[in-house]
């Protein structure tokens, strides 16, 4: 008996011995599926492996607390509870990302610098940080982080860094690109020409930057096709060239309403300006440009030989050689056949000059 | 090897009769389910939560059966059935390795029927189940077994209420000690938290839980050596145990 | 060989940290032989389960030690020679009777071409046939006891340690244990009991152990040990002058049915009286012993023990 019990220990030293190495193997493993390290060198309160699941239970608790904030306005008291609620939860789960972007969006009206160290540590903890955590990052640090009292300069200097990372991430909808412009093109003054001339320097910056970084998520540009839509650069320019669509048009307008010479002149150099913004985006590729109205930069469809906003003769494409697309209608530039005369349109109806 | 399977088979039959583990069973189920209808609750979480519900539930489910484990052999004990066993040709060692088989079968079998109906639920509301969900419920099964080991051998000289305390102050060390290292980050002590560590059980070995249910998939890489881990701590905590009742006395 | 032989076996139970000792079995050295009934005798507490225990390896001896079958104590193959049935057993009461046999079977390594048959007969033999298919949870405490003997005879043991084996038994259930017992002697087995109804253990048994705290007060047959308690010495005729001289010697003198009956104390004052009743012309004199019972030899060992172990105080 006394025999089997030292088989018995030593068995049981053996496994212990084996346990460990298999330990340091998983833990390997999980270093390398948890990117960042600084998640993995955490030190927490353990709650039975449950953590993730208790997070969420939590968290279902203090979304029913956040519907009872009355008027939607939250005390600095309920907000530092709030805080302290999310500060728990994240700690449960480092990647619960609803409770850092959302819930610092709740909270950084009341208590903005923990809004901030709140999504800085969503940064910091998450595998694959999304670009919400940047966007609401920069959001807070632009509009509510002052009210802290921390420095202008260095709440907006924080807020472009985190939309410009925002948009690095490649993902992001349109209105985070443009907040990083916006927030980097914020020294323009409020002349919206000089603005849309801000903003023409910047997209064609980023363009510049995306060619020169080839590691840059925002690469891209243009192909044979057209603008790359799939870019920060190839969206923002065609949202730049829309705004200088209905920039034109207000400078078109207040300069059929205005008397003063010196004013319409000063318009005039306006609208100048505005042109040559779009046709320098046109030149670059980044915008659909090329079937625009010299004169007020509205598109125009196939078919079509004036510009039906401001009346201008435009560079019409894409209509019927026998019956020219006869009072003006639309001719299907891909259809079989003209649907006005029945001629067959085929490839050679759709881009001849008349 | 024909009595060990028998004693297995028996102590499967016998703790798969406890109608508290199917309960337990079926309300981990209509949780999980229930985790459901928290769309709006959760802010659109509910899918996640449904996942964290499924696999937290595996975990309690695991720890509940493991349970019964502790009171295994004092039962045997109480009610003489132990002496019988043993005035068998029967080794001390085929009873403990065959009981904890048998309460392992029953953890495996239990974690996967919540698993299982768990995964149904959630791929019924939204037609997909995370990647890795499996094997973390398998990992969630391999910690069970290491907890029931550890039942088995707390209840070797403790009575059955201690030992089931001992067993859920095992679950609570094995998921902490990880931290210990972390939290001694310097000096001697850092070498000694790391002894301990090694020593304890360190359910972190098996805990994937969170990893899985962010979305990350994990695979052999991670599954091999961590049931590796499982097996190799459950088989030394046995091995303990053989000693310890092959030298205690049955009264 | 002796079929159980123990040798000095001491067995203490110690308390935690040792403050409070418990000598269980104090120096017991015990023989039975072969083919015999033994019965193991003790009021509460006197140590008798802990023997079974130290004989089934079970509990191991702080000191001492012992053979079954010529196997040292704990021997794990001797065991398939060997039946046990425990005191107030609780058997698994998910089982039925039948599924609880073929359990004990498989644990016997016996193989299932060989138990079938066996436990088939077992219950036929027990009456048990027709709840073979019950749960035990549903079984009275005298069925048990008929399912844990069928388990303790699965393998055909040629020693038999039943802990109260007729406890809770109705006098049917009583008649049919000791039925077996006498079969299991006929077969040549030992049988190795213990039991609190006297009366039974000496119709059955060969031998006896008297065991009280832990110690053997008396081991021996049935019929040594239960010596004649009295004497009557019976005579059909005599002169009445005779029978008041002999009156002094008896300690009592009946008349019954036409006899004469003078009672002394053992068998040779019987036999004295006997020749004088003979030589005052006594005629058709008989003598009749009458034994103490197992009960009163009981008592009386356990007392008598228990004054000397208080003046060794």
């Amino acid at each position: 008996m006394k025999r089997l019990s030292i088989i018995s220990i030593a068995v049981a030293l053996a496994a212990l011995v084996l346990s460990m190495l298999a330990g340091r193997n998983v833990d390997q493993q999980r270093s390398q599926l948890v990117a960042n390290q600084a998640q993995m060198q955490r030190v927490y309160l353990p709650r039975f492996g449950m953590d993730k699941y208790l997070a969420d239970l939590r968290w279902v608790m203090l979304v029913q607390q956040m519907g009872q904030v009355k008027g939607g306005k939250i005390t600095p008291e309920a907000g530092a509870y709030f805080a302290d609620a999310l500060e728990a939860i994240t700690d449960m789960d480092p990647e619960f990302e609803k409770a850092y972007t959302m819930g610092a969006m709740l909270i950084s009206s009341a208590v903005p610098i923990r809004a901030v160290k709140l999504l800085e540590k969503g940064v910091a903890q998450s595998r694959n940080p999304s670009w919400r955590y940047y966007f609401n990052l920069g959001f807070v640090a632009q509009r509510q982080l002052p009210n802290a009292g921390v420095p202008e300069e260095e709440c907006q200097a924080k807020s472009l860094a985190a939309y410009e990372a925002a948009c690095k991430l490649g993902d992001c909808p349109g209105h985070v690109e443009r907040a990083w412009m916006y927030q980097a093109t914020r020294g323009a003054g409020s002349d919206p020409v000089k603005v849309l001339l801000a903003q023409k320097d910047f997209v064609l910056k980023v363009h510049t930057d995306s060619f020169s970084d080839d590691s840059d998520s925002l690469t891209g540009g243009t192909n044979e096709f057209g603008p790359d839509s799939g870019t920060t650069a190839g969206r923002l320019s065609a949202w730049l060239a829309g705004r200088s669509r209905s920039l034109s048009h207000d400078l078109l307008a207040r300069h059929l309403l205005e008397t003063d010479a010196a004013k319409r002149q000063s318009i005039e150099a306006d609208l100048k300006a505005v042109r040559a913004v779009y046709d320098q985006i046109r030149t670059l590729g980044l915008a659909n440009a090329d079937h625009a109205c010299k004169h007020c930069l509205s598109a125009f469809g196939p078919g079509e030989f004036y510009c039906s906003s401001c009346g201008q003769e435009v560079k019409a494409y894409g209509y019927c050689r026998t019956c020219h697309a006869a009072n003006g209608k639309l001719v299907l530039p891909h259809g079989a056949y003209c649907h006005v005369c029945g001629t067959k349109a085929a490839a050679k109806v759709t881009t001849a000059n008349k | 090897m024909r009595d060990l399977i028998a004693i297995a088979q028996n102590t499967f039959g016998r703790i798969a009769r406890q109608k508290a583990v199917y309960f337990v069973l079926m309300s981990s189920v209509v949780i999980v389910g229930a985790m459901g209808l928290y769309g709006t609750l959760s802010a659109g979480r509910a899918q996640i939560m449904m996942l964290d519900g499924a696999l937290a539930m595996c975990l309690i489910v695991g720890l509940v059966t493991a349970m019964a484990a502790a009171l295994e052999i004092p039962r045997e004990l109480k009610e003489q059935t132990a002496h019988l066993i043993l005035s068998k040709p029967v080794g001390r060692a085929q009873v403990v390795i065959g009981k904890l088989r048998g309460i392992s079968g029953l953890c495996i079998m239990n974690v996967a029927l919540v698993a299982v109906a768990s995964a149904l639920v959630i791929h019924s509301n939204y037609g997909t189940v995370a990647p890795g969900y499996f094997a973390a419920c398998a990992l969630v099964a391999a910690e069970a077994v290491v907890l029931a080991a550890a039942g088995i051998l707390l209840s070797l000289f403790m009575n059955d209420v201690l030992a089931l305390v001992g067993v859920f102050v095992v679950f609570a060390v094995g998921h902490a000690v990880h931290v210990l290292p972390r939290v001694m980050a310097e000096g001697g002590g850092h070498k000694l938290a790391v002894a301990v560590s090694n020593v304890l059980p360190n359910f972190q070995h098996l805990d994937f839980k969170g990893l899985v249910g962010n979305g990350v998939a994990i695979g052999g890489a991670v599954l091999v050596p961590g049931l590796l881990y499982a097996l190799c701590y459950a088989t030394a905590l046995t091995a303990v145990a053989v000693a310890v009742f092959q030298s205690r006395d049955i009264h | 060989m002796a079929a159980i032989e123990t040798d000095a076996v001491t067995k203490v139970f110690k308390s935690w940290w040792h403050r409070r000792h418990v000598v269980a079995v104090n120096h017991l050295s015990l023989t039975v032989r072969e083919n015999c009934v033994f019965g193991f005798l003790g009021p509460n507490g006197a140590g008798k389960t802990t023997t079974i225990k130290l004989l089934l390896g079970l509990l191991t001896p702080d000191s001492g030690g012992g053979h079954l079958l010529g196997a040292p104590l704990g021997d794990r193959d001797i065991k398939e020679r060997i039946g046990f049935l425990p005191d107030s057993p609780n058997f698994y009461p998910h089982l039925s009777a039948k599924d609880f046999l073929v359990y004990c079977a498989r644990l016997l390594h016996l193989e299932k071409r060989d138990y079938s048959g066996r436990i088939e007969q077992l219950l036929e033999q027990m009456g048990l046939t027709d709840v073979r298919n019950r749960k035990l949870r549903e079984f009275s405490r005298g069925m048990l006891q008929r399912v844990g003997i069928a388990q303790a005879l699965l393998n055909n043991p040629d020693l038999v340690i039943l802990d109260e084996p007729i406890t809770g038994l109705d006098p049917f259930g009583r008649n049919q244990i000791k039925d077996i017992i006498r079969g299991l002697k006929r077969e040549g087995k030992t049988v190795f009991f213990s039991s609190h109804i006297l009366a039974d253990v000496e119709q059955m048994c060969d031998e006896i152990g008297v065991l009280n705290r832990g110690q053997m007060v008396c081991h021996g047959s049935v019929h040594e040990l239960l010596a004649e308690k009295q004497t009557t010495v019976w005579c059909e005729s005599i002169q009445a002058t005779d029978v008041e001289a002999l009156e002094a010697l008896a300690e009592s003198v009946v008349r019954k049915n036409g006899r004469w009956g003078f009672t002394v104390s053992s068998s040779a004052a019987g036999e004295a009286l006997r020749s004088k009743i003979e030589a005052c012309g006594g005629k058709g004199t008989t003598m009749e012993g009458q034994k103490e019972s197992l009960e009163d030899f009981f008592v009386a060992a356990i007392e008598k023990d228990n004054n000397a172990r208080r003046g060794e105080r």
